[in-house]
């Protein structure tokens, strides 16, 4: 598998002027081959938009971006504008959560694609056109030719999300990133958009990262899943592997706040006790510790983990884990 | 998730923390202090003549010259001040009072009523407000009482819509929704609950309310509508200056200067309080 | 409480209506919770406005014990209001955010009772007790809580005079999954506490499922199917509840979140504007006649242990041989 963008030490700070400045995202290093599907999965404060946004440099002052970020060899905060310009526009396709405020209400969809398309490659308008009909027919809008000239308030949110997807594939990219794409539909669009963002990934051997908070929806789409708390990444592995035998504390409490229709209703459900973290107020050692049932005093307020393998391709971000694993001498996973 | 501290003391603090907040907060400061204060920090007695200097240059004695009488240009001016910032915040109080109860009847009662009180606001903002000035100026004379009515009654309905919308957006936020479901009544809900978030972009408009009465006082008294002599405001000072433009461009510069810094600075502050309120990364 | 054939219409011009809510009735008994599910567009909001009075129903009648609230004059609305109270969506909307938590709590007390300042700061800081805050927040303003705290505040608000009703409009649908596990136990508690009824509102099934004693499909402004939560999730019967299920995505369950319906998934093509609403996305309903042409009543099943709202009502694997059959 080759390995198609490569974030390392990713840091994002949101300066205050005078005071300390607020670490949104800590230290995030991350590896999306080229044709894998990787979840990044957390809850608000987790910082998981704001990597996806650092990832396409789209972020401004009052944000301070440290760290690397390379798509298929190149370094992306090495490019000037124009150069990241093009490379957000051919290689890069971004579906967002709000598909009203993402597509522009004056101008038709056939022509916000053909936009996108023109702006990354040489194309004549027509031959831009007849492309982006043919994307609305293969995203499911029926009657493409003549849907391609209506406007995106005579569309169903479930169809704008198909409209957002075909512009994002529209320029042939390599990397999806789809932020909370399907958090605003209704439980019945937002499977026929998954599906429908399936068949187009598979069919393109496209890579994504999908960015969720809904467990669910990451289970059923993504291979790998990585597991952010408080701006850094907390657990690394498979989907199947994190799922079913989750390491980090947090992970395997996310894991139980779900509730799905098999949740025993003679039981209170497994909640985590406390807040979110506060970007603000940041505990020391472990941004977990205070809600963590495992914590212990000395190492987990003290120290900060950082990711460690435990096994081949799971990586955890908790020094209990890593002691349990050098104890035992041999991998947990 | 970070929502908008809207606290009446945090957002004037946020506002002198910009740097146009500072300036302007300053210059309105020296203009009220002057005008208050004028009496002991005027250079000299305001009809104080000093016929040796008639028309004379600025210079030490006199920082912005000696007009036909040689009375002290700038000492006239602080005290013009006094008038001129005394019909300014009458008229904005009257016009705010108006303003507020007009808009807020509209929004509450809704039905028939908003439409023939929106309609009225309608046809007031359609007339030109210094056509309308002059014509009520006319008719009913001219001291800083009437002046003070007549320019805040002109100004109510702008004020009027503004507070109307401003509580239409605040009726249908959950919070009010919620206080009906507590079971609070309507006027609770409207005084009690509603008007605490509207004060921010209400006291906005006050602030440009100042601004325009500056404007249309100087105005009305430039063209001897308004403050009238012995009774020196900024316009009259400007009126009698232009008048004597041959003689001295001193005569115009102070009161002119000092109309120019009033209404920008009290325009800038409404801005800033506005800016201030908009929920801006990092500010 | 009791609704009865209540339904919302709205003109949409050209003389033609948008059944909000169309002709529906429910039962809610005392100390059990009631749920209503549904997506967008199944008027399960427009039933919760309804009953809290917020808009007024084209038809129908709504009991709270014997009264019917909607023959109640402005003044004795108000006093019912004691009984009968909603927690809201949006956490921090759901507060002014100009008011300290004491402020906002003590709105109902204010208002209801005669309870002096003193008397009034005692209720308050027992409510923030009841629902798991530290009496220190009660001098916090909205922004200076999490989402969780406000939520908790709003429920503390609700229950200060000890409803009859508590309507939950999709409650935990704003805050991260965590703390909605927190909420919804923090609900259950108190249910068994004070011995609270609930109206529970949501469009997450599952949700509906685990705090439900009862729960009401709702499409497109009318009841698909209503049963216990035993028997709705054991033997669903209605291809809107199949379909709903199947579509719920499973961290658990390999094969979860699939689509199960037909049609195009475009709103402006399936509607229909006769016979069964859902006919156009139905595995079975597109093909027959009666499902054009007629829209089914709201009749008990077959074992009488539920009610559909359905000409062909299918159990789960013989809708899934229905959807195999049509390509799905």
């Amino acid at each position: 598998m080759t390995s198609l963008l490569n974030v390392k030490n990713l840091a994002v700070d949101i300066e205050l002027g005078k005071s300390e400045p607020l670490h949104a995202v800590r230290d995030v290093s991350f590896t999306v081959n080229k044709g894998e599907k990787l979840g990044l999965v957390g809850e608000s404060g987790s910082g998981k938009s704001l990597t996806a946004l650092a990832i396409m440099r789209l972020l401004h002052r009052p944000f301070r971006i440290s760290g690397s970020v390379s798509l298929d060899g190149q370094e992306l905060y090495s490019l000037n504008n124009k150069e990241m310009a093009r490379v957000r526009s051919g290689q890069l396709g971004i579906i967002y959560q709000d598909p009203t405020s993402s597509l522009n209400p004056v101008f038709t969809v056939g022509e916000q694609i053909i936009e996108a398309i023109q702006l990354s490659e040489k194309i004549s308008k027509a031959d831009a056109r007849t492309r982006a009909i043919d994307l609305l027919a293969e995203v499911g809008v029926k009657d493409a030719k003549t849907r391609a000239n209506n406007y995106p308030h005579q569309f169903s949110g479930g169809m704008r999300q198909r409209v957002m997807i075909a512009m994002a594939i529209s320029t042939n990219p390599k990397l999806l990133i789809a932020d909370e794409p399907t958090t605003a539909l209704d439980v019945t669009t937002q499977a026929r958009v998954m599906e429908l963002l399936s068949r187009i990934v598979e069919q393109r051997g496209l890579a994504v990262i999908l960015i969720t908070h809904d467990l669910g929806v990451a289970s059923q789409f993504c291979d790998r899943l990585s597991v952010m708390y408080g701006g850094k990444i907390v657990e690394n592995g498979s989907i199947k592997d994190v799922i079913s035998n989750p390491l980090h504390p947090y992970t395997k409490a996310l894991i139980n706040s779900v509730c799905t229709v098999d949740l025993d209703v003679t039981k209170p459900m497994i909640a985590i006790g406390g807040q979110p973290p506060v970007l603000s107020d940041l505990p020391t050692g472990c941004t977990f510790h205070p809600r963590c049932p495992s914590a212990n005093t000395t190492t987990c307020v003290s120290v900060t983990p950082s990711l460690e393998m435990i096994s081949a391709n799971r990586t955890v971000a908790c020094d209990l884990i890593k002691t349990e694993s050098h104890l035992k001498g041999i991998s947990i996973a | 998730m970070s929502t908008v501290k809207t606290g009446g003391t945090d957002l004037f603090r946020r506002v002198l923390k910009r740097p146009l907040g500072k300036i302007s907060f300053t210059f309105i400061s020296i203009l009220f202090i002057s005008a208050i204060f004028a009496n002991f920090a005027a250079p000299s007695d305001p009809n104080e003549l000093d016929t040796a200097n008639i028309f004379s240059k600025p210079s030490l004695e006199h920082l912005f010259g000696a007009d036909d009488l040689g009375r002290d240009v700038l000492s006239r001016v602080m005290h013009g001040g006094r008038i001129s910032l005394t019909i300014a915040l009458f008229a904005s109080a009257i016009a705010m009072i108006i303003g507020v109860l007009w808009g807020f009847l509209a929004a509450q009662i809704g039905g028939w009523v908003d439409e023939v009180l929106m309609r009225t606001v309608d046809a007031l903002l359609s007339i030109p407000i210094i056509l309308l000035a002059l014509i009520l100026v006319a008719a009913l004379g001219t001291n800083v009482a009437v002046l003070s009515i007549i320019i805040g009654t002109i100004l109510s309905p702008a004020t009027a819509r503004l507070a109307r919308s401003a509580v239409i957006g605040e009726l249908q936020l959950d919070y009010s929704q919620a206080a009906t479901v507590v079971g609070a009544s309507r006027l609770r809900i409207l005084f009690s609950e509603v008007l605490p978030n509207t004060a921010p972009v209400l006291m906005a408009r006050a602030v440009i309310c100042v601004a325009d009465t500056i404007i249309i006082e100087a105005s009305l008294s430039f063209v001897g509508l308004g403050i009238n002599p012995p009774d020196a405001s900024w316009g009259s000072l400007t009126r009698t200056g232009y008048e004597q433009l041959f003689n001295g461009y001193w005569l115009v510069l102070a009161p002119g200067l000092v109309i120019l810094l009033a209404i920008w600075s009290f325009n800038t502050l409404s801005d800033q309080i506005l800016e201030a309120l908009d929920p801006r990364s990092g500010k | 409480m009791r609704v009865e054939n209540l339904s919302k219409h709205y003109d949409v011009g050209n003389k033609k209506k948008l059944k909000a809510v169309d002709d529906v009735s429910f039962v809610i008994n005392s100390g059990e919770t009631f749920g209503l599910v549904g997506e967008s567009g199944s008027g399960k909001s427009t039933i919760a406005k309804l009953i809290m009075r917020l808009e007024d129903p084209t038809a129908g009648r709504i009991y709270l014990g014997d009264t019917n609230l909607l023959e109640l004059n402005r003044k004795d609305l108000l006093d019912a209001r004691r009984d009968l109270q909603m927690v809201f969506q949006n956490p921090f909307d759901a507060l002014n955010r100009r008011k300290r938590v004491r402020d906002i709590i003590e709105l109902p007390l204010k208002v209801h009772t005669s309870l002096n300042e003193k008397e009034r700061e005692d209720r308050v800081i027992e409510l923030l007790e009841l629902v798991g805050l530290r009496p220190e927040m009660i001098e916090r303003f909205p922004h200076e809580m999490s989402g969780g705290q406000c939520q908790r505040v709003g429920i503390a608000r609700a229950i200060a005079l000890n409803p009859k009703i508590l309507i939950l409009d999709e409650s935990v649908s704003a805050v991260d999954v965590s703390i909605q596990a927190q909420i919804l136990n923090l609900l259950r508690e108190l249910q068994d506490k004070l011995h609270l009824t609930y109206l529970f509102i949501s469009h997450d099934l599952s949700i509906v499922r685990y705090m439900s004693h009862k729960i009401a499909v709702l499409y497109q402004g009318e009841i698909a199917e209503f049963g216990t939560r035993e028997h709705l999730f054991t033997n669903p019967l209605h291809p809107y509840t199949h379909t709903l299920m199947n579509s719920i995505p499973d961290p658990f369950h390999e094969k979860s979140g699939k689509v199960s319906e037909i049609g195009t998934g475009d709103e402006s093509i399936d509607k229909v504007s006769t016979g069964c609403a859902f006919r156009s996305r139905c595995a079975i309903g597109s093909q027959k006649e009666i499902c054009i042409s007629s829209n089914p009543d709201l009749t008990a099943s077959a074992s009488a242990h539920d009610l559909v709202a359905c000409h062909f009502p299918t159990t789960s694997s013989e809708y899934a041989e229905a959807l195999k059959s049509v390509g799905k």
